[in-house]
């Protein structure tokens, strides 16, 4: 049981090591450790000389009760000599008992006392393992080790993180008797970590976009065969010159890069098909209207969180999280990057995207795109707001759906187009 | 007879026994009143009380005679082996003098005198006016039994726990290191305790299938766990800061989860745990799991282990002096081998009467048990206060009920009375400690410092 398991992680090898270890105070919180966790008790002061047992013997003068005392404490604390045979005598003169006698004869000398102060080591921002001249002490807990006791003089600290690099690896600190030394580690997380973390937080991307579990995972979704995602609400189309134009729009995105837009005004009623190889008008706004709504929708499409995470399980692309101030924990910013395109994309606490950037050399650079208000439809979020700004920072396109919906897409389109055909 | 006197003088005697009895009531009561139990005061007392047997009690004691006074010292040595409790002695000492700041932990095992909570309170409060305040250290979770109290700690549960061990120790064995489990299988139950520490623990079994908890403070999350895992001893500590605090343990699921207790410590001071079971024998230490209990034991590292056991025995039980001598020496060893650097101090059974052939006679096994329990004692090193000697000796609890100190059953007492038998004990403790504060002085050289 826990002996056992005590057991397995005593080893004689590292019995001074555990040494140290049982003078951790509990790390804030502890778990399953069955050895003392208070700190030893400090050694032996006493110092019994011969003078002060034969001093000792005349005052008790025979009493049994304080001789069983003083026998005890000679086997807790050891001699401050070795008796020699003539002291033995002088003890049996002064009417040490046979116990008592025996007592002296079997005592030990007292270990030397080692003068002892503690240490205190803390770590930020994150948790790390902790060296004390080469031996492994531990690992923080809430970024500190309260404390541990070590014999006087300097020794030396070390710390370590994966993927952190410590601003100094090493610290040389003097441990005073009686006194708390404390060293501090600051970290900064290094190009792996940087990697690891960027893959890890695109990772909890996907996963957030996904319900993944409880009930919305038995939902239904637009992955399905057959599915669409069926958004109305309204565009808001800002063009170079400032002005925004108001379109009440009904749509419906398909797998395969498929979508329809049906845009509404007054007595004007337009419907935009898009496909993986181009896009239709069955019939075609102005020219003007017709240029800058086929260019918004577009990035609208586009920037559908389905799409965007198809383009980002690229191969090709690398991810990595934006690097962090030292002693700053890194936030949940990453840039996937890779030839020409690099995007940096920001999550919100939920782990869903709030922005990408594409940060690329490329035309199309410096182009925004905003995603809020998410909503659980089937088995997966989506933004009922998306915003898309031009590198310029004026022109755009800004949806508000009002509705998001999974529906099925066969019978919808079919009613839709049947609808419309009546319309027209 | 009766017949032959009138009835007018057959009600003016009976009128006269029947004043007499009220006046006696009334000046006995009145007393009572004006004098305190404790102190000089008592005196007053054993003046007022005249040889008045109990018209119910036999009398196997000639008179009623003064009551110990805790303030006097005993004519013999009160404590048996004192060279047992150097070991403790020593802590208390270094603790003293600054030499070491490590909390001291007195844990006492034993019956409903310990169960009661009140000879423990008044050992606690004595020894930590002297040493410095510990915190609450070891108390059982939620509400194990009936009754069960600490009055220096605020404990309780919801109704959906059971508790397992007690009394009967059956099950098992698995109880902690109070002898006392309390389980449930329900999402949602809780515990909670309410103290004044620096550093909290939390005693669990830890089980293959066991559920997970979360630790609040008053409403604040602090950590949840899991108490899976192999089965054995479970624990999880947590460092807080100095104060008071509320802490509240829910289960989190519908799987099985066996509490044993609160441990509540300050960085320094003493504590005096209590580890009493209502109706206890000390065999049933023999029921709990060796190596759980050993597990605990070591890991609370106590200074002293007070054990007191005997009441139960000697009242019902029908041991023989060398059985439970063996017995009672087989628990010494258990607790030697757990803890071998701990002192040990057994508390014999207080005197006690119980019912023989319709009359309240002095209970006869308490004699066996303590004769027991002293040559166990002697043999195995440990020291020995003989509560019935203290108290007065052979059928004294009757001068202990006349006094107000003991209750009407002649076997448990009075809350004074408890405060009475710990300043006794305490004060047989601490002049035992001044001897040794002076052995060791005289023994040492260099002198480092002397206690206060």
């Amino acid at each position: 049981m826990a002996n056992r398991r005590l057991g397995q992680t005593r080893s004689a090898a590292v019995a001074g090591l555990l040494a140290i270890f049982a003078a951790l105070p509990c790390a804030s919180f502890q778990k399953q450790d069955f050895s003392a966790d208070r700190a030893p008790r400090p050694p032996s002061t006493l110092l019994i000389s011969l003078q002060s047992l034969l001093t000792f013997l005349g005052s008790s003068e025979g009493d049994h009760s304080s001789e069983a005392m003083a026998i005890k404490l000679i086997e807790m604390h050891g001699l401050g000599f070795r008796p020699t045979a003539d002291d033995l005598e002088k003890l049996r003169k002064a009417s040490a008992s046979e116990d008592f006698l025996k007592a002296i004869e079997t005592a030990g000398t007292p270990a030397p006392v080692v003068k002892q102060g503690r240490l205190a080591v803390g770590c930020e921002p994150v948790d790390c393992e902790v060296w004390v001249s080469g031996n492994l002490i531990g690992t923080t807990t809430r970024g500190e080790i309260p404390w541990i006791t070590l014999p006087e003089g300097k020794v030396i600290v070390s710390a370590a993180k994966t993927n952190y690099d410590p601003i100094q690896a090493k610290q040389e600190v003097p441990i005073r008797q009686n006194e708390l030394t404390r060293v501090k580690f600051q970290f900064k997380i290094s190009r792996a970590g940087l990697m690891a973390t960027g893959a890890k937080l695109f990772q909890q991307m996907r996963g957030s976009i996904r319900a993944g579990e409880g009930e919305a995972a038995r939902g239904a979704s637009t992955e399905q065969e057959g599915n669409a995602l069926r958004v109305a609400g309204t565009l808001y189309l800002h063009d170079s010159a400032g002005h925004c134009t108001v379109w009440p729009v009904e749509a419906w995105f398909r797998e395969g890069h498929e979508a329809r837009f049906e845009l509404s005004r007054f007595y004007e009623r337009y419907v935009l098909t898009m496909t993986a190889t181009g896009h239709s008008w069955d019939r075609t706004p102005p020219a003007k209207e017709a240029r800058e709504l086929e260019a918004g929708i577009r990035l609208i499409a586009d920037g559908q969180l389905p799409r965007l995470i198809e383009r980002l399980d690229d191969p090709g692309l690398t991810m990595a999280a934006v690097d962090a101030p030292v002693g700053s924990e890194v936030a949940p910013v990453f840039q996937a990057g890779g030839g020409s395109q690099t995007y940096r994309i920001t999550l919100d606490a939920a782990y869903r995207p709030s922005e990408i950037q594409a940060e690329s050399p490329v035309p199309g650079s410096g182009l925004r795109m905003l995603y809020s208000d998410y909503v659980l439809q089937g088995s997966a979020y989506y933004p009922k707001t998306t915003q898309i700004i031009l590198p310029d920072g004026v022109q755009g396109i800004e949806a508000r759906f009002d509705t998001v919906q999974i529906v099925s897409s066969q019978n919808t389109y079919k009613q839709v187009s049947s609808k419309h055909s009546k319309l027209r | 007879m009766a017949s032959l006197i009138p009835v007018g003088a057959r009600r003016s005697k009976l009128m006269r026994v029947r004043l007499g009895v009220i006046g006696f009531c009334a000046i006995h009561g009145l007393l009572l009143m004006v004098a305190p139990f404790e102190g000089a005061g008592q005196k007053k007392i054993e003046k007022s009380l005249t040889p008045q047997p109990s018209p119910q009690v036999i009398s196997d004691v000639d008179t009623l005679r003064p009551i110990a006074d805790a303030s006097k010292t005993p004519a013999t040595l009160s404590i048996a082996q004192p060279e047992a409790l150097v070991p403790m002695f020593e802590h208390l000492y270094r603790l003293n003098a600054r030499q070491d700041s490590a909390p001291i932990h007195i844990l006492q095992f034993g019956d409903s005198h310990s169960a009661a909570d009140d000879w423990t309170a008044g050992l606690r409060r004595l020894l930590k006016e002297r040493f410095g305040d510990g915190g609450s250290g070891f108390s059982l979770a939620g509400t194990p039994f009936q009754g069960y109290r600490r009055f220096d700690v605020q404990g309780g549960g919801s109704a959906g726990w059971h508790s397992e061990g007690l009394r009967s120790a059956t099950g098992d064995g698995f109880f902690g290191i109070g002898g006392v489990g309390i389980s449930t299988q329900v999402e949602g139950q809780s515990v909670f305790i309410e103290t004044e520490c620096d550093r909290l623990e939390i005693d669990y079994l830890q089980q293959p299938a066991g559920g997970d908890l979360a630790l609040f403070d008053y409403n604040q999350l602090l950590e949840r766990f899991s108490t899976r895992g192999e089965l054995g001893p479970g624990f999880v500590s947590y460092q807080t800061m100095p104060g008071l605090h509320r802490f509240i343990l829910r289960t989190l699921n519908s799987k099985p989860v066996r509490l044993f207790g609160w441990v509540a410590d300050k960085e320094t001071g003493v504590t005096y745990e209590t580890l009493g079971i209502n109706g206890a024998e000390a065999s049933i230490i023999l029921r709990w799991n060796e190596s759980m209990f050993a597990a605990y034991l070591r890991r609370r590292n106590p200074g002293l282990i007070v054990l007191a056991y005997g009441t139960n025995e000697g009242v019902i039980g029908d041991w023989s002096s060398e059985k439970y001598q063996a017995m009672f020496s087989d628990i010494l060893q258990r607790f030697h081998r757990a803890v071998p650097a701990a002192s040990i101090l057994v508390l014999g059974p207080p005197d006690s009467w119980s019912y023989r052939e319709g009359t309240r006679r002095p209970s006869p096994g308490i004699d066996r048990i303590i004769t027991a329990q002293k040559s166990a004692c002697r043999e195995s090193g440990c020291g020995f206060w003989d509560t019935r000697e203290r108290m007065g000796g052979l059928g004294s609890m009757r001068d202990w009920v006349q006094a107000g100190l003991a209750q009407g059953d002649y076997i448990h007492f009075t809350p004074a009375g408890y405060r009475r038998l710990a300043t006794m004990l305490f004060g047989d403790m601490m002049r035992q400690y001044e001897l040794f504060g002076k052995i060791r002085i005289e023994i040492s050289d260099p002198v480092p410092s002397h206690p206060r």
